[in-house]
């Protein structure tokens, strides 16, 4: 199964071209880890300060509106020990001890590792710290998608905990090589690609019996494909197929990927070393 | 997580969630729209296979990337306001941001000139690293901001 190392020629080439074109590779394993992590992706508005806070995120649970995570001490994560932030990625718990929304996928990052979030917030340190506040979230309740009730559901999240989230950290799987490990870890961790490609239940959450099958109401209205191994995913992509879209965006049909996916291509997977690109896709290759 | 599931049934079990209508036909301007864009995927497609793997047909890259510029040019006019007929995945975004979205076509036929200058040259390695910007830059680039998968 170590078909990464039989690639094809065609994606030696065109990683000599992603080389030519590399202006921005990771320096450290923290800025790697916020490349692949997509933090930029929802803390960031188009034209604004790096994670100043994002543009909000529309949902059928209501319009979140990213916050600030610039280590400004008032209005930003500044304040923050390294215990606080591990808690927030990995248990999505506040310093004041409130519940997040799982609108920050932190029911991703939950897999990472305690020395990875400590790197990454080693990162988060060197940005330029922003004076900005996000405002509040919009929350309506999603059962009755009819009726807009203005709603402040943290509460509602210790249910929403109880049934569905419980803190992990991400266990290599002992008959899997190193490789697949590896992917396993990018994509299931900091990668957060289930976060779009999984299928959500009615409060939510993702509905692992259905892993990878797609989500025809993803975030913003969007129809995200399968990526399961057979036809109705990437069965038929090439490794090449899928290092060159992990790396341009491009499908194998001369098309370009757009929105949510093309964001975490162009921050993420296109600044990754090579080895760990072809990690994620042994991973990917090897979805049931 | 048994319990819990089926405490999570007798919460839900009568509730229904609306979703999304069937496979509609594109008409109008989107059609034409919609397949002047799969010409542009069709000419990528041939960049790709040239670059990758017909390099002996080098001299013939030009006549795609030219096609990519001069149809580039044309996009702005393939959008007039709020031509949002469904199965469009064209975003409102075209239209509250319309210098963003000239700017994104004309970063397009730049590249695909920029692509079509370093095929000009003959070098094959600044032709690949010039497709790749274009694509991912140029078309993923304008993707990325102003439309949404169906
Ligand atoms: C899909 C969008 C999304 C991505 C990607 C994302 N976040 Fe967030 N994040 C949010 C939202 C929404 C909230 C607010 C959650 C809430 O209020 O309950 C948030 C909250 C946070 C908080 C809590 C801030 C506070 O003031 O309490 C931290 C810390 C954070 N994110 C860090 C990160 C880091 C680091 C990354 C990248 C590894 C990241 N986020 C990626 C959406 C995102
Ligand atoms: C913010 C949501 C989001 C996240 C996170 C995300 N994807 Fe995607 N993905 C999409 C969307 C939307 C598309 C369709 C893009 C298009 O064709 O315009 C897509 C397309 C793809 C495709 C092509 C599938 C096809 O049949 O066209 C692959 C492969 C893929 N994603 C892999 C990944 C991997 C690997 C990750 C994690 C590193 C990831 N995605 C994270 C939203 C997401
Ligand atoms: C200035 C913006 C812009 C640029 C540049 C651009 N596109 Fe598009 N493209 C769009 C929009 C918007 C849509 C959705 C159109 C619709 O559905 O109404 C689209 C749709 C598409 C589609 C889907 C057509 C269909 O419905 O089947 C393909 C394929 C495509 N583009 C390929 C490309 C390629 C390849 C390039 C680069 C050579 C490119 N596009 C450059 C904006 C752009």
């Amino acid at each position: 199964m170590h078909i990464l190392f039989v690639l094809p020629l065609a994606v030696g080439v065109i990683a000599g071209a992603s080389s030519a074109l590399a202006q921005n590779q990771p320096a450290d394993r923290g800025e790697l880890l916020f490349d692949i992590g997509g933090c930029t992706n929802c803390h960031t508005t188009r034209e604004g300060p790096a994670l100043a806070g994002g543009d909000p995120i529309v949902s059928p649970f209501g319009t979140f509106y990213p916050p600030n995570i610039t280590p400004d001490a008032a209005t930003g994560i500044g304040g923050w020990s390294d215990a606080d932030f591990i808690k927030a990625m990995r248990e999505g718990i506040s310093p004041e001890g409130d519940p997040y929304y799982p609108a920050f996928p932190f029911t991703s990052y939950t897999h990472m590792s305690d020395a990875d979030l400590i790197a990454l917030k080693g990162y988060l340190d060197t940005i330029e710290p922003v004076e900005a506040s996000s405002p509040d979230h919009e929350l309506k309740m999603p059962v009755w998608p009819y009726l807009d009730i203005p709603l402040d559901l943290r509460v509602a999240l210790w249910g929403w905990r109880w049934l569905f989230f419980e803190p992990e950290r991400f266990e290599p799987v002992a008959d899997r090589d190193e490789v697949w490990n590896r992917g396993a870890y990018l994509t299931l961790g900091p990668g957060h690609c289930a976060e779009c490609h999984t299928p959500r239940n009615l409060f939510g959450a993702l509905d692992h019996a259905r892993d990878w099958s797609g989500n025809p109401d993803g975030a913003e209205g969007e129809n995200v494909p399968a990526i399961t191994a057979d036809a109705a995913g990437i069965g038929d992509w090439s490794e090449g197929d899928l290092s060159l879209f992990l790396q341009l965006g491009m499908l194998p049909d001369g098309d370009f990927a757009g929105s949510g996916m093309a964001k975490i291509i162009n921050n993420g997977t296109s600044k990754l070393p090579d080895e760990d690109r072809n990690a994620i896709i042994t991973f990917l290759k090897n979805l049931p | 997580m048994k319990f819990r599931t089926l405490a999570l049934a007798a919460v839900v079990f009568a509730i229904t969630v609306p979703t999304g209508s069937g496979a509609q036909e594109a008409t109008g301007i989107v059609a034409y729209r919609e397949t002047a864009m799969k010409a542009l995927g069709a000419h990528s497609g041939a960049l790709k296979s040239i670059l990758t793997d017909q390099t002996q047909l080098m001299d013939q890259v030009g006549i795609h990337a030219r096609a990519i510029a001069d149809i580039a040019a044309a996009i702005p006019a393939m959008f007039p306001e709020d031509s949002l007929d469904p199965p469009t995945e064209a975003l409102p975004s075209i239209w509250e941001d319309p210098d963003g979205f000239q700017a994104a076509a004309d970063r397009l036929a730049k590249l695909a000139g920029d692509l079509d200058a370093a095929a000009g040259s003959g070098d094959a390695q600044a032709s690949l690293a010039a497709f790749a910007a274009m694509g991912k830059d140029g078309c993923g680039g304008c993707h990325a901001d102003y439309r949404k998968k169906n």
